[in-house]
């Protein structure tokens, strides 16, 4: 019993640091993103609103899917060993 | 800091979206008959941090902008930071009995729910400006 319950716990965090790891990409992405944004608003100074416009949005979809590892990872912290201790 | 009318505009927009994936949530809440004050709070919770960290998102991107040196570091500072702000709201949301965990996590996928959306129907059009000055 108590060697499942441990087992429980240590693939919960194990797969929550797995899951954490997704909060790495977007943070590099959107820094790019941002870097070649700057480059063609140099380049076409006239297109500065709409390339800020396209970029947010498309930052805000770049970091949904950090949001999404944090989420799942959350879950996999607070919610999911609770469960599988409770059905041992 | 003069905040950008594209921030104002696009940050309006996602916030509409929020509003409205809320709405289907709460409705969803209530035909499960699980619509409760906790509900409630965790939706209001987590709708004001999700368009809280969009418009602080759009912030970023602006000062990060108008600071062509420091653009990546800028850019990169604003996302470690609103991700700390939101993971602080998320574990509030599990560990605090007042809030409904569904309630404050849904709220976080809407902005971006909300703008494959607005792809698919159409309804995005790129904010145009006056002239290539900073603002």
């Amino acid at each position: 019993m108590e060697i499942a319950r441990a087992l429980v716990l240590m693939g919960c965090a194990i797969g929550a640091g797995l899951a954490l790891i997704a909060g790495i990409g977007p943070g590099i992405g959107e820094g790019y993103a941002a870097g070649k944004a700057l480059e063609s608003i140099a380049r076409q100074p006239e297109m500065k609103g709409e390339l800020t416009s396209t970029m947010m949005l498309g930052i805000a979809l770049s970091e949904t899917t950090g949001i999404y590892g944090f989420v799942t990872g959350l879950l996999l912290m607070f919610v999911v060993p609770n469960m599988f201790i409770g059905m041992l | 800091m003069k905040i950008s009318p594209t921030v104002l505009k696009e940050t309006g927009r996602v916030a509409v979206g929020v509003l409205i994936g809320d709405l289907i949530m709460l409705l969803v809440f209530f035909l499960l008959k699980k619509l409760d004050i906790t509900a409630l709070l965790g939706a209001l919770l987590g709708s004001a941090a999700a368009i809280g960290n969009f418009f602080a998102m759009g912030l970023g991107i602006q000062k990060a902008l108008d600071d062509p040196e420091r653009t990546k570091f800028l850019v990169q500072r604003s996302y470690t930071l609103r991700m700390l702000g939101m993971v602080a709201v998320m574990i509030a949301g599990f560990v605090l009995p007042c809030f409904h965990v569904v309630a404050v996590l849904v709220p976080f996928l809407l902005p971006g729910v909300s703008i494959h959306v607005m792809r698919l129907l159409g309804l995005y059009r790129p904010e145009k400006e006056e002239g290539g000055e900073s603002t």
